[in-house]
């Protein structure tokens, strides 16, 4: 039947990737609350086991995999959120986002922050993502933070991985800038850089080295205001001497000092210094995320939801539940709401010891 | 945010045949499959929900209803029809009911409706206020009416294909079609914004009725 062209129709708001997330999470584990006629995998069956083992196993096994290429941005649209949080489950997640694919690791979770139009943050919480990126050049930035690390994409093909709380970056093309405790370091095709043990793939291609001094904890570049926030329970020292980055090949990075100074760190910088504080000092990180969340907004609901997720990866059930609980209490129908009463039914099944109240 | 959805590049017959593979295995209870069957319809299921109900209110209740539904009868599955079709009958069904579930009494007084005469017909059209106004009105319909105007109207889909879709004839389809346009056209006197939105509508309409 032809059709003369239509007005057109209402667009279709999309579902966020957490909404997905969530869909995808009930479905599946109302197929297995019921199963079918046919007996499922005993992997499937183990499905819910592994998703919900501690986060702090999969912390530890972070690895973030950012892959830029020349891509057709123009095939993307801009894409306008807030932030947003996507977990995957047991399989990888893709999500659009900015002018970037993003594929979230089976078990890995990401924020996504800002556009394409004025810049986009990914945090990486935990596991692993791909990123495709159109090239930079002309483009507003696209930063990834993974704990410590942040890496700017600047339009090239490069892997993170994540290792402790630190990572490893292999630029495969182009180049890319790694901050790193307040240094900051380009890395150039062929190139590798790790905070600890760097290798690279050509010995002469050179790396230059990455401050060794004790700055501000979080990326220079992400947080550039570094006035600490209130936080009680703040080790002086988060780390000895020896983890800190070793030069691995060539010549001094740029200083610093160079970044652009912001007079106030806004609440998604303010975030990522927390994320950033993560493993290396909880307390800290605690401390950051629970004054954030004494705000309004939705990042102050991140925030209070990652106090919960903290707690949990600190392996305090009953904590976590409590964060859960106040999350839940401010944030109804917030974007973790899922994820939080997650947490109180597994607070619940586990008779868990307590280590503390959030 | 759009999410990208691996679609098939092989031919139609290939295509055809990787899903019924795909069907296979997930039938066995085979998660992996299951979830590249999730991850492929979950734009058509979503398209399909919104375009009925126009928003995404307790959208993700009814996705997740769907699925549950696709993945439960999928057994069932007729390899005459693709599985895109499928999954739009399957979320066109949990769209009707629910619907029929939600359906509070309808006033044909006028009283309840939007009454835009203060607002006046030189006002600029603004397009979310008329497809608010748009929805609004095909909430006051009967489920049934509502469903097949969505589909064939909003989502372009051919009248042989919501026929499928409904599982009615395409001649009860038609009709359909006839009183929901008649009763928008009710509406639309008294709401100048809605007229002017249907208007670019009839054109449409009338030629898809053919």
């Amino acid at each position: 039947m032809s059709r003369s062209p239509r007005p057109s129709p209402p667009p279709i708001e999309e579902l966020s990737e957490l909404s997905w997330a969530r869909i995808e999470h009930k479905v599946f584990a109302e197929l297995d609350r019921a199963p079918a006629a046919a007996p499922a995998p005993a992997a499937a069956r183990r499905r819910w086991a592994l998703i919900v083992a501690p986060v702090a196993a999969l912390a530890a096994a972070a690895a973030v995999v950012v892959l830029a290429t020349g891509g057709d941005a123009g095939s993307r649209g801009t894409v306008a959120v807030g932030p947003t949080r996507v977990e995957a489950g047991a399989t990888e997640q893709r999500v659009d986002f900015a002018d970037a694919e993003l594929v979230v690791g089976a078990a890995g979770a990401v924020i996504l922050d800002g556009d394409a139009a004025t810049g986009a943050l990914v945090v990486l919480e935990r596991g692993t993502v791909a990123l495709s990126v159109a090239p930079r050049v002309g483009r507003p930035p696209l930063r990834v933070l993974a704990g410590e690390v942040a890496i700017q994409v600047i339009g090239t093909r490069f892997t993170v991985e994540r290792e402790g709380d630190g990572a490893r970056v292999d630029v495969t093309e182009g180049t890319v800038e790694v901050t790193y405790r307040g240094g900051r370091t380009s890395v150039h095709g062929g190139a590798s850089w790790a905070p600890a043990a760097v290798s690279a793939r050509d010995p002469d291609e050179t790396v230059p080295p990455v401050a060794v001094t004790d700055p501000p904890p979080a990326p220079v570049e992400l947080v550039p205001d570094a006035s600490p926030a209130p936080a009680p329970a703040a080790k002086p020292n988060r780390r000895p001497t020896a983890r800190a980055p070793v030069p691995a090949h060539g010549s001094a990075a740029p200083p610093a000092t160079d970044d652009v100074a912001v007079p106030a760190p806004s609440a998604r910088d303010r975030f990522a210094r927390a994320s950033a504080l993560e493993a290396a000092d909880p307390d800290q990180a605690l401390a950051l995320y629970r004054e954030l969340a004494a705000g309004d907004g939705a990042w102050a609901a991140n925030a209070a939801y990652a106090i919960a997720r903290l707690w949990l990866d600190r392996g305090d059930l009953r904590g976590a539940a409590r964060a859960a609980e106040r999350y839940l209490a401010r944030f109804p129908g917030g974007p973790n709401a899922a994820d939080a009463r997650d947490i109180i039914r597994r607070a619940a099944a586990h008779q868990p010891r307590s280590q503390g109240t959030p | 945010m759009s999410v990208d959805v691996v679609a098939p590049t092989a031919s139609a017959s290939s295509t055809r045949a990787a899903e019924a593979a795909l069907v296979e295995q997930a039938v066995t209870g085979d998660r992996t499959a299951q979830r590249a069957i999730f991850d492929q319809q979950r734009a058509n299921v979503h398209r399909t929900l919104f375009r009925i109900l126009g928003s995404n209110r307790d959208m993700e209740d009814l996705v997740q209803d769907t699925f549950i539904e696709v993945f439960r009868s999928l057994a069932s599955f007729r390899r005459e029809s693709t599985l895109r079709r499928w999954c739009g009958t399957i979320a066109t069904r949990t769209a009707w009911r629910y619907l029929e579930r939600r359906r509070t009494p309808v006033s044909t007084s006028g009283a309840d409706e939007v009454v835009s005469d203060q607002v006046g017909v030189d006002r600029r059209l603004d397009a979310v206020d008329a497809v608010a106004r748009f929805y609004a009105a095909l909430e006051r319909m009967p489920p049934k009416l509502r469903v097949t105007f969505a589909l064939v109207q909003v989502d372009g889909r051919s009248l042989a294909e919501v026929a499928e879709l409904t599982g009615v004839s395409a001649t009860a389809v038609k009709t359909r079609m006839w009183r929901a346009r008649a009763e928008l056209a009710r509406r639309a006197r008294r709401d100048p914004v809605l007229a002017a939105y249907l208007r670019g509508d009839d054109a449409t309409l009338e030629e898809g009725e053919r």
